[in-house]
């Protein structure tokens, strides 16, 4: 009854809200588009460069290897090595190829030869792709004018790779997930503190303290239509993403609820942390970014691989609610598997929600000093 | 059976109470008792407690040490019932600006769960009672302040209760909106609520059927404006008017010891006047090439008795 008036209070309050309405209807679909066609981890069509001054047969082949694969565009011939630099320095190519005059000749009389590639390092991500593709396409040359001489057998060794889950290694599709718990994490923890610090700051919160409702009916009733903005929220990117980014659904949608309510547990107890010790709302919006959203973005394995971390960072994302969720998105997404599979990680996330809320519910008083 | 029959008269008993903030103590050990039906007041300047007494017997703040009981219930165990037969209107308006006047009253209706019916009346009641009526559709944040006090009022009465906290209602408020809202005060203390008032508007204490002044957190007085004027002054209040008041004003505090204190109400002077013949005054004046106006005995003003009260309890403050 209490709770209930709470609540509609509050939904009232979001419905006149244009910027909220906003930010809960277009964020999430912005944000989605965004990372979804922005940040891409493929690379096609990486620009090179080439000084050839060989200008042989031989030459002509291999620079035809790189122009032949989508990975590499070349953007131009050049006639000195300085002009290689200064593409590079301006950031105009990714890759430089030098083929020196000796080349044809070196490789004929079967000494073997060798070209140069200088690579743009700036960006370490995208050159070490970059590097990974030139690999792949001089192997490829090498095969063909390496051939050991048919009187001569070695037996054959061959990796036969397949890739699962992601056969194309769309990015959309490791990446989308993410953006789903980035999203629940921004609507459970950023606006659930902001509304309650809000309170705060106006001195409502005065009138309700003195009011016989209690703590626990002020804050279900006044984080209720967060939760159901929240679930709103997920249907919407999970059918944007479905719809606009082909993202494969294999797993089943009632699990992804299932997992996606104890995911907003973790981030509402996050939230309610932050209001119990925040005295004002930039303040708490400064410190729930810090808590919730940059977790969520960094420490989840959403950016970074958690492997590749260092030891003592990889120990903290234990206590990172992302990272259990992105493992399950993942895998209800891309490899149809559920709670069989993915119950560890349905644990850590209780553990998690409920070390949270414990913590916001003895931080949280109901009076004020 | 006679101490029984006393405790119900008492609406409100503080015992103790003390409140520290960080080591700064903001009430110092004070005790008062608030009689059943009366319009009490809390009467001193920025800063001396009245709030933080306001707001600990509201169950906002803890008590860091004493006791409070409101009728009957002590504010450290039976917060639940207390919370249900008061109200309170907080200093600041606390109402939610994004709504309208009736969301609102719904909303704490709602919240001190009122059942529909009872709440629908009492909406009606708290919208006609604060002039509302034909504005409870428009936002609260369009209202002007007066209504906004009353509407804050309403909402505070929405529940009935016994016992009624306001936190200087009128603060910011222009005269004609906060006689307006006195003149509800008094409906509220005529229908048997019991009013506990904070203000540092002097002519609004004298409404109240008891002062308590406060000052640096400690009580220094409690008695009705009638009493505190007869016993607390025994001097004679002598208005001075002079177009050179602050030259008359300075020339006077100089002879202080012989004429007696002095303090300015806005343009006039008044003096507490300890001598003989007041005639003395007006030709130490004009030997001063002041020109005087007039020079009156008056009535003393609950403003002179809170002067009287305040400046020696300074001076001892001062010299310790």
């Amino acid at each position: 009854m209490r709770y209930l008036a709470v609540m509609k209070r509050e939904a009232i309050t979001i419905a006149r809200d244009i910027r909220l309405l906003l930010i809960v209807v277009f964020f999430p679909l912005l944000l989605l588009i965004i990372y979804g066609y922005g940040v891409t981890f493929d690379i096609k069509g990486v620009p090179m460069a080439v000084y050839d001054q060989s200008n042989s047969l031989i030459s002509r082949e291999l620079i035809d290897c790189y122009d032949a694969s989508e990975y590499f565009k070349i953007t131009e011939f050049t006639h000195s090595r300085t002009r290689i630099d200064e593409l590079l320095i301006n950031d105009d190519i990714i890759i430089g190829l030098v083929i020196p005059p000796d080349f044809a000749r070196d490789i004929k009389s079967l000494k073997g030869g060798a070209v140069q590639v200088l690579v743009n390092g700036s960006d370490a991500n995208t050159a070490n792709v970059a590097l990974g593709y030139h690999a792949a396409v001089f192997a490829d040359f090498t095969g063909k004018y390496f051939k050991p001489p048919e009187s001569i057998t070695f037996p054959e060794v061959q990796a036969n790779t397949r890739i699962w889950f992601n056969p194309d290694l769309k990015s959309s599709n490791f990446i989308v997930p993410g953006i789903i718990a980035i999203i629940m994490m921004l609507m459970g923890a950023i606006l659930t503190s902001t509304a309650i610090v809000k309170e705060k700051e106006s001195g409502t919160i005065e009138q309700i303290v003195a009011s016989p409702v209690k703590s626990w009916e002020y804050i279900a009733g006044k984080i209720t239509p967060y939760i159901i903005i929240s679930l709103f929220d997920v249907i919407l990117v999970v059918t944007a993403a479905y719809f606009i980014f082909d993202v494969p659904i294999r797993g089943s949608l009632l699990q992804l609820g299932f997992f996606a309510l104890l995911f907003l547990a973790n981030a509402l107890g996050v939230g309610l942390f932050v209001s119990s010790i925040s005295k004002n709302v930039v303040g708490a919006q400064i410190m729930a970014v810090l808590l919730s959203l940059l977790p969520s973005i960094l420490l989840s394995g959403f950016v970074f691989p958690i492997s590749s971390m260092p030891r003592v960072i990889q120990a903290v994302t234990y206590l990172v609610p992302a990272r259990y969720f992105l493992e399950v998105l993942r895998g209800i997404f891309l490899k149809g598997i559920g709670v069989s599979v993915l119950w560890p990680q349905a644990l850590f996330l209780c553990a998690n929600a409920m070390l949270f809320l414990s913590l916001a519910s003895v931080k949280f008083k109901k009076t004020l000093d | 059976m006679r101490n029984k029959s006393d405790s119900s008269d008492i609406a409100v008993s503080v015992r103790n109470m003390t409140k520290k903030f960080d080591g700064f103590t903001a009430v110092d050990n004070i005790s008062f008792d608030v009689r059943r039906g009366e319009i009490f007041g809390f009467l001193g300047p920025n800063g001396a407690g009245k709030s933080t007494t306001i707001r600990i017997l509201c169950g906002i703040i803890d008590i860091t040490s004493g006791e409070g009981l409101i009728d009957g219930h002590s504010i450290l165990k039976d917060q639940d019932k207390i919370k249900r037969i008061t109200g309170y209107m907080s200093q600041k308006f606390s109402l939610y600006e994004d709504l309208t006047p009736y969301e609102n009253l719904e909303f704490y209706g709602g919240v001190y769960g009122l059942d529909s019916r009872t709440r629908r009346s009492r909406i009606e009641w708290a919208l006609n009672m604060s002039d509302l009526a034909e504005r409870s559709d428009d936002l609260t944040s369009d209202l002007p302040v007066g209504y906004k006090q009353r509407l804050a009022l309403g909402a505070s009465l929405l529940h009935e209760p016994s016992i009624l906290f306001l936190d200087e209602p009128t603060a910011g408020v222009d005269p004609s909106s906060r006689r307006s809202f006195w003149d509800l005060i008094y409906r509220q203390a005529q229908s048997g609520v019991t009013v506990f008032v904070t203000t540092h508007y002097m002519d609004e204490a004298e409404h109240c059927d008891r002062i308590a002044f406060i000052d640096s957190g400690k009580l220094i007085r409690l008695d009705s404006p009638g009493t505190l004027k007869r016993a607390d002054l025994r001097e004679d209040i002598i208005e001075i008017m002079a177009d050179d008041w602050m030259k008359a004003f300075n020339a006077l505090r100089e002879k202080k010891e012989s004429f007696g204190e002095v303090s300015l109400f806005g343009t006039r002077i008044h003096l507490r006047f300890t001598g003989d013949d007041f005639g003395d005054i007006e030709s130490y004046l004009i030997g001063n090439n002041i020109h005087v106006e007039s020079i009156r005995p008056v009535p003393p003003s609950l403003e002179d008795v809170f002067v009287a009260l305040l400046n020696p309890y300074k001076n001892t403050e001062a010299s310790s």
